[in-house]
């Protein structure tokens, strides 16, 4: 501790290149922070409950949708403890670009599914009482200026109708970006197709996800619309597999900002050593062990890179408590803790490896000839 | 008078190591940047190539892509007699209502994704000159046959010429493969859309595909899609069509690439101005002396930011041959988020962009050498002389 104020005064003794150096990991760390809580964002459902929920789906595509009738078959196989139909309408408010996640659910069993949306008791009346009600997510609300009240007129992109809907609540939960309205309205005003897009279930614990998923799909296997059964994670995770190579190529960027960033860093601290050769032999040469002597070089990086690291990490984590980039892709951005510190830890590994290497080379060679070059 | 050029050429030379890893520091942002916008133009290639200003697509009214549309037979059959349709050599219109059905299969690595069943027929085919047959034969109407693109056959499973793949209620065979010239075809299977649909128990087509006379009778037939109430249809024009499918799939993945690549790119700019800070420091009474016999401020600025040119040269062909050796041809696809479905394209590192490359590697050269050549330029002779 006693050699920090050494350490400090090197450091500011060229603030320029300290500075430079801290605002180049900062941007990297930043980078791969932000890069790895999107992969984390696309991969992980928000909903705390979701192992023991599983979705039954046409087994061709989701573009298929099953009959309604297939609800209370569901309903009726051993294991399934509450079932609710939950069709995806695809409709999108005034502009194209306004594109979010609506549904059409039975509002009698929606909630025995959905219990983490929360819907203050009054509201839910109000929806209830209202065939052409909806209500909205909290995210989404705030989004387009929604409130009680208002009038919405969504256009489908699936289906030929314009639902003109009464907004009747905000919920809050893990996912509030979600617009549900009465699937009775849809099919109504579509002549009644009777069909539903997905079948929501719950089951009693792991055990069952594996056995109950095979009795659902079996019960259908060999009619017109056989299904497939999964967890809600497993299809959540089909849409990231859908979109191919991404994570892949995030891996890479971050790959390639990492070692873009050692470079930099690694120069610099290369660079300080070089400058520290003499001075370095002239402590060596004054008794202090070359470990020491190295370490103080070793400290310098580290400080360096952990500045940078703090502010690479504290940006994205402060700038997205509250943000939603992309209602249906990112309804929260928030940086997970170990995602936080792995980003703080891989900027402290950079100053290591940045440092290691150059102050080894300033006590590697002799004193007499390190003091000798000019 | 200019300095030598030669004066900054040796000078890199005394200190390889500095100048490699400055260097290979532009190298990783410029191939980062490359493959950021490879993917991009692929992507838009395959999209914008498709669309044929001749051909019109016709949607439900509100749908946006055919996965996502639905007209019945009997608004099939009318469209056919619309006036203004081209005709064939048979004297038949060129009219074909088609059935587009995703299907979840997986592809060679494992992976699930919604693969596009074409149920399409003759003039389907006629309708798209670009899709020629390879191998195989084309499937039989009334069978269950497909003959699906070359990119699909080798990039999904059972999809091979041959094998058998099962979806709906069927087990299809592969007769046939056929290339499509990178446009969006070169992503899909074609089935008989009469059979395809029949397995699917469904009884709509999802869009039909025409070709008008004239660019005048295709806005007349899109006019009369809109306001006869017979049909209430929407016909766009196919560039029109992929168009919204570039906004919103290319661009958003092109806007992400830039970003990253323009944070990286800072990142490096930082890295090539601390070693131009160290060269201006350790030769700073080589300067002074340079100054001493004549040489002007000028021309110590100019061959400073010649020397990080000289960088960023090196780094940005670096980087250029490194993100065209990766990445140039590899085939990679990614959902459509429009029409939910599959879209196979290549990473294409074209002249434009290896052109783009090497301006982005020199922009963070000469940035990062910028204020360190200025800093060489503008100190006194008298100082520089007795600094150490």
């Amino acid at each position: 501790m006693k050699y920090l104020p050494l350490v400090l005064r090197n450091l500011f003794r060229n603030k320029r290149r300290s500075g430079l150096t801290a605002f180049a990991v900062a941007i990297s760390v930043f980078l791969v922070v932000v890069l790895r809580t999107a992969l984390h964002h696309l991969e992980t459902p928000p909903s705390e409950q979701s192992q023991f929920r599983l979705v039954a789906h046409h087994a061709a595509s989701l573009q298929n949708p099953l009959p309604e009738g297939h609800v209370e078959k569901v309903r009726a196989v051993p294991g399934v403890l509450r079932a609710t139909p939950m069709t995806w309408f695809g409709g999108y408010w005034k502009r194209f670009e306004n594109f979010f996640a609506n549904f059409e659910i039975d509002a009698s069993t929606w909630w025995d599914v959905f219990p983490e949306q929360r819907l203050p008791e009054d509201q839910k009346r109000g929806f209830l009482a209202d065939p052409q009600g909806c209500f909205v997510g909290r995210a989404l609300s705030e989004e387009y200026g929604w409130k009680i009240g208002d009038r919405i007129v969504l256009t489908g992109t699936l289906y030929p109708l314009d639902p003109e809907l009464n907004v009747q609540g905000i919920y809050e939960g893990p996912d509030s970006t979600w617009l549900l309205f009465h699937r009775k309205y849809a099919e109504e005003s579509l002549g009644r197709p009777g069909r539903v897009g997905t079948i929501w279930f719950l089951v009693a614990g792991a055990a069952d996800v594996g056995p109950v998923s095979e009795r659902v799909d079996a019960r259908f296997r060999n009619s017109d619309a056989e299904t497939k059964t999964e967890t809600e994670k497993s299809f959540q995770l089909s849409f990231v597999e859908m979109m191919g190579d991404v994570r892949a190529i995030v891996r890479w960027v971050v790959g390639f900002v990492a070692l873009t960033m050692l470079l930099v860093a690694g120069n610099a601290m290369a660079m300080a050593a070089r400058e520290r050769l003499q001075e370095a032999a002239v402590l060596r040469a004054l008794g202090f062990p070359p470990a020491r002597v190295a370490t103080l070089l070793l400290a310098e990086a580290m400080l360096v890179a952990g500045l940078g690291g703090a502010i690479g990490t504290a940006l994205p984590v402060l700038l997205f408590w509250n943000f939603t980039p992309q209602p249906i892709w990112f309804p929260t951005f928030r940086v997970p803790t170990e995602i936080g510190l792995t980003g703080f830890g891989f900027a402290l590994a950079l100053g290591l490896l940045a440092g290691g290497l150059p102050s080894w080379g300033l006590v590697r060679r002799p004193i007499a000839q390190a003091l000798r070059r000019a | 008078m200019a300095i030598p050029l030669l004066y900054n050429v040796r000078h890199l030379r005394t200190r390889p190591a500095a100048a490699a890893m400055t260097a290979v520091g532009i190298a990783l942002p410029t191939a980062a940047l490359l493959f950021a916008l490879a993917l991009p133009a692929g992507l838009n290639r395959v999209l914008r190539s498709s669309g044929d200003e001749s051909r019109l697509v016709i949607l439900r009214k509100g749908a946006v892509a055919e996965t996502g549309s639905a007209i019945d037979r009997e608004t099939a059959r009318l469209i056919e007699t619309l006036p203004g349709i081209a005709k064939n050599a048979a004297n038949r219109p060129l009219c074909s209502p088609e059935a587009a059905i995703l299907v979840n299969v997986p592809r060679r690595d494992g992976k699930r994704t919604n693969l596009l069943v074409r149920g399409t027929g003759e003039r389907g085919r006629e309708l798209r000159p670009a899709v020629r047959l390879v191998e195989g034969r084309w499937f039989e109407p009334g069978l269950p046959e497909l003959t699906v693109s070359r990119r699909i056959a080798t990039r999904f499973e059972n999809l091979g010429l041959g094998e058998t793949i099962k979806f709906g209620r069927s087990d299809w065979r592969v007769v046939g493969i056929f290339e499509a010239a990178g446009t969006s075809s070169d992503s899909e299977a074609w089935a008989d859309a009469d059979l395809l649909m029949a397995d699917f128990r469904r009884t709509l087509y999802t869009s039909v595909l025409v070709r008008a006379v004239s660019p005048e009778v295709q806005a007349s037939i899109v006019r009369t899609l809109a306001e006869d109430e017979r049909f209430s249809l929407r016909g766009v024009p196919e560039p029109e069509y992929f168009a919204l499918q570039t906004r919103e799939v290319g661009i958003p993945v092109e806007f992400v690439g830039m970003l990253v690549s323009i944070l990286l790119a800072v990142g490096a700019t930082v890295g090539a101005a601390n070693t131009m800070y160290a060269a201006v420091a350790q030769r700073t009474r080589e300067i002074a002396v340079l100054r001493a016999i004549g040489f002007r401020r000028r021309a110590v600025l100019a061959s400073f930011l010649f020397e990080t040119f000289l960088l960023a040269l090196a780094g940005g062909a670096v980087g250029c041959a490194i993100a065209f050796a990766a990445f140039h041809g590899r085939a990679t696809s990614t959902v459509n988020w429009i029409s939910f479905s599959d879209v196979v394209f290549q990473f294409r590192i074209t002249p434009d962009l290896l052109g783009y490359g090497m301006v982005f590697a020199v922009a963070i050269g000469l940035l990062g050498g910028a204020l360190p050549a200025r800093l060489a330029a503008s100190r006194g002779i008298a100082a520089s002389m007795r600094a150490i």
